[in-house]
Formats: structure tokens, C-alpha cells, sequence
């Protein structure tokens, strides 16, 4: 009978050890990297998302949306009302391009992204071909059920690209 | 150190033959159960991870209309399933597969007609459309759940219509007529 060598033995113990540790390895990333992690700033900071500086400079809540050309104002589905974000950014990096990915983030982290108005509004919505170096303002409409209106922690800049924290920005005080 | 080769051999290809056995299954298997199923029933709301769905009303017909104007008629039936979900956690609920079961005879959604979704501390209502055999209805059961390509734990809420062979005839006869769904409205949860 023809016996088999350690060395053998410890190699292929070995294989199945990088195996296991690359799974493990695998398993932890994925639970740390797809889950969005988030850093709130603190009121008036901006944020960096996508080689581009954004802040917020107000946020309003409001029962109807207004039409600028005096046309009828948008109403919200019924118990909800619409927050309206006003925003500035900044690209600074011509190697990146903005995505204008900005949910609003509320009580235990529930997300809702921009919603669309039929209404004429008098600032614009976000452009997708920032020029570089030149700041633009610019909104961005949500509507959320106003039982967590008055729970908003702010704007997440959501870079789905990125396993890098999501910055939280919120409007300066006053 | 030496161990026996013919004993080691041995061991590996009892492990290889017992892995490709349970590749084999479950490959041979594609109707294996790979989701947890909960069950409900006609107006009652079903808790679901991100929320609950429930069915308010089943309506039958052969003629479509939508939008105000006949869009479709058929030599089978239309179902119209009243759904409404509702995001009642912080997550959105995403239930956009949708189908019937009866018996092993299994219906998609008609034309787009999907499941439902809603934004966090929403709810929508919509009325999933399918077209089916008047023949085959017995025992007509929603399943509605995700679609998601990776996931680690899947639900399927599966809701009875309440349509028995005992009356599937009275079913039958109700679907002579127009069908009307509605469209998706959505609504702060009350």
C-alpha cells in the first residue's frame, strides 16, 4: 500500500483553506460595501459626490406646488406633502460627471427619490451637463407622507458607484 | 507523516461524487422550492418584509378597457386583481412579479401588467391583469413577489381568488361582460 506525502495533504488542506478565507473575505465586503452607509454633515457643509461639491441652501415643505406661469399648482397624493430642496453644485473634477443622485433621507434611514411636476417651475430641476468650475442652483422636488415631513435628516448624495460613505447634507440654521 | 493513498483516494471520491450528485438534483429540479411562500386570503392584509399586500377584489370580463376605450377582447377571460401594497418599513416595497396558479397551469401578467411598489410610507393600489383559459381557473391563486436577480431570502405571497371548481361556472358567466381596471393610484399610508 502506497502512502501519500504531508506535503500533499498540507497543500490541498491549504487550498481549501484560501477558499474558505477568500468566502469569508467575500461575505463581510458584500455585508459592508452593499449596504449604504451614510455621514451626516452638519447643517449649511456641503458635500462631495462624483468629483462635484453640493450643498443645500434651503429646504421647504409645502402642501402644493406652485406653477410659475401662474398655471395650477401640483397637489400631493393625499396625507403626503412635497419638500422641495434647493441645491448648489460645484464640479470641480472634468473626469467625473454628476448624476444628480440626491434622495431625501428620513426616520430610520427611509429613502425617496425626486419625484416629477407637471407645473412650470421657476428654478430649474438638476442639469446632468454641469460646466466646470461654474456653480448652478438649481431644485429638487420630493414627496414624502407628512407624518415623517417633520423627521427629514437631509439630502444623501447617492453614488451607487462608490463604496465610499454617502454624505448627508442639510441646509445651514436659520 | 504518511497516510494510505488508496484510503485518501477513496475519501475524495466518495465527496466528488456526493457534490455532483447534489449539483445533479438540483439541477434536475428547476420547480424546487427557492422562496418562502406566505399565504393569505381575499381582503386580509399579508405581511411581507417591506410591508404588507393585500386583495381587495377580483373581477372578471372578456372585453378590456382601458383608458376609456375597448383595448382588447378574448375568447378566454380577463382577471382583474385589485392589489394594493404597502411600504409600512423603511424600506420601498418592490412586488413586480406577478402571476396565477392553478394547479400546475401558471398565467403571467397580460401585456405590462405587473405586480406592485411602493415608496417608503406609501401604499398603491392597481389592478393586475391577466388573461386566461375559462377551463383552467380552479382554485386561482395570486402569487406576487420580487424580481430580483441576487437575493438571500425571497417571499411570495400567494392569495386564493377564492374561484373553487364548486364555482368556477358562476365565474365563467360573470366573465362575458366589459372589464375596467383601474389605474395605479398611491397615497400616504393612513
Amino acid at each position: 500500500m502506497r502512502l501519500l506525502p504531508l506535503r500533499r495533504i498540507l497543500f490541498v488542506v491549504a487550498a481549501f483553506a484560501v477558499v474558505l478565507i477568500y468566502l469569508i473575505w467575500w461575505v463581510s465586503y458584500a455585508g459592508i460595501h452593499y449596504t449604504a452607509r451614510y455621514t451626516i454633515r452638519s447643517p449649511g457643509a456641503s458635500g462631495e459626490v462624483q468629483g462635484t461639491t453640493v450643498r443645500v441652501l434651503s429646504l421647504t415643505r409645502s402642501d402644493q406646488l406652485a406653477d410659475a406661469e401662474e398655471g395650477e399648482p401640483d397637489l400631493p397624493y393625499p396625507g403626503a406633502v412635497w419638500v422641495v430642496a434647493e441645491l448648489e453644485a460645484l464640479r470641480h473634477d472634468p473626469a467625473k460627471e454628476y448624476y444628480c443622485g440626491a434622495q431625501l433621507i428620513g426616520p430610520e434611514r427611509r429613502l425617496w427619490s425626486t419625484s416629477s411636476s407637471p407645473t412650470k417651475r421657476a428654478m430649474q430641476s438638476c442639469p446632468l451637463d454641469l460646466v466646470v468650475g461654474q456653480p448652478v442652483r438649481f431644485e429638487a422636488i420630493y414627496m414624502v407622507p407628512a407624518r415623517y415631513a417633520d423627521q427629514i435628516g437631509g439630502i444623501a448624495l447617492s453614488d451607487s458607484s462608490t463604496a465610499a460613505r454617502v454624505p448627508v447634507i442639510t441646509p445651514p440654521p436659520g | 507523516m504518511r497516510v494510505a493513498r488508496s484510503k485518501a483516494v477513496g475519501v475524495l471520491a466518495a465527496v466528488v461524487l456526493v457534490a455532483l450528485s447534489a449539483i445533479g438534483l438540483r439541477l434536475s429540479d428547476p420547480e424546487e422550492q427557492k422562496f418562502e411562500v406566505i399565504n393569505g386570503v381575499v381582503g386580509q392584509p399579508v405581511r411581507v418584509n417591506d410591508g404588507e399586500v393585500s386583495v381587495t377584489q377580483v373581477s372578471v370580463g372578456s372585453v378590456l378597457k382601458q383608458f376609456g376605450q375597448i383595448q382588447d377582447s378574448t375568447d378566454g377571460m380577463f382577471v382583474a386583481i385589485r392589489v394594493t401594497g404597502a411600504a409600512t418599513g423603511p424600506r420601498p416595497l418592490e412586488l413586480n412579479a406577478a402571476r396565477l396558479l392553478s394547479g400546475d397551469v401558471r398565467y403571467e401578467g397580460y401585456q405590462l401588467s405587473s405586480g406592485v411598489s411602493a415608496e417608503p410610507g406609501f401604499q398603491t393600489t392597481t389592478d393586475v391583469v391577466f388573461e386566461v383559459a375559462p377551463a383552467l381557473i380552479d382554485d386561482l391563486t395570486l402569487e406576487i413577489g420580487s424580481n430580483e436577480v441576487l437575493h438571500g431570502y425571497q417571499q411570495r405571497v400567494r392569495i386564493m381568488l377564492g374561484i373553487t371548481p364548486a364555482n368556477a361556472e358562476q365565474w365563467r358567466t360573470a366573465a362575458k361582460g366589459l372589464i375596467e381596471p383601474i389605474n395605479n393610484t398611491t397615497r400616504a399610508i393612513p
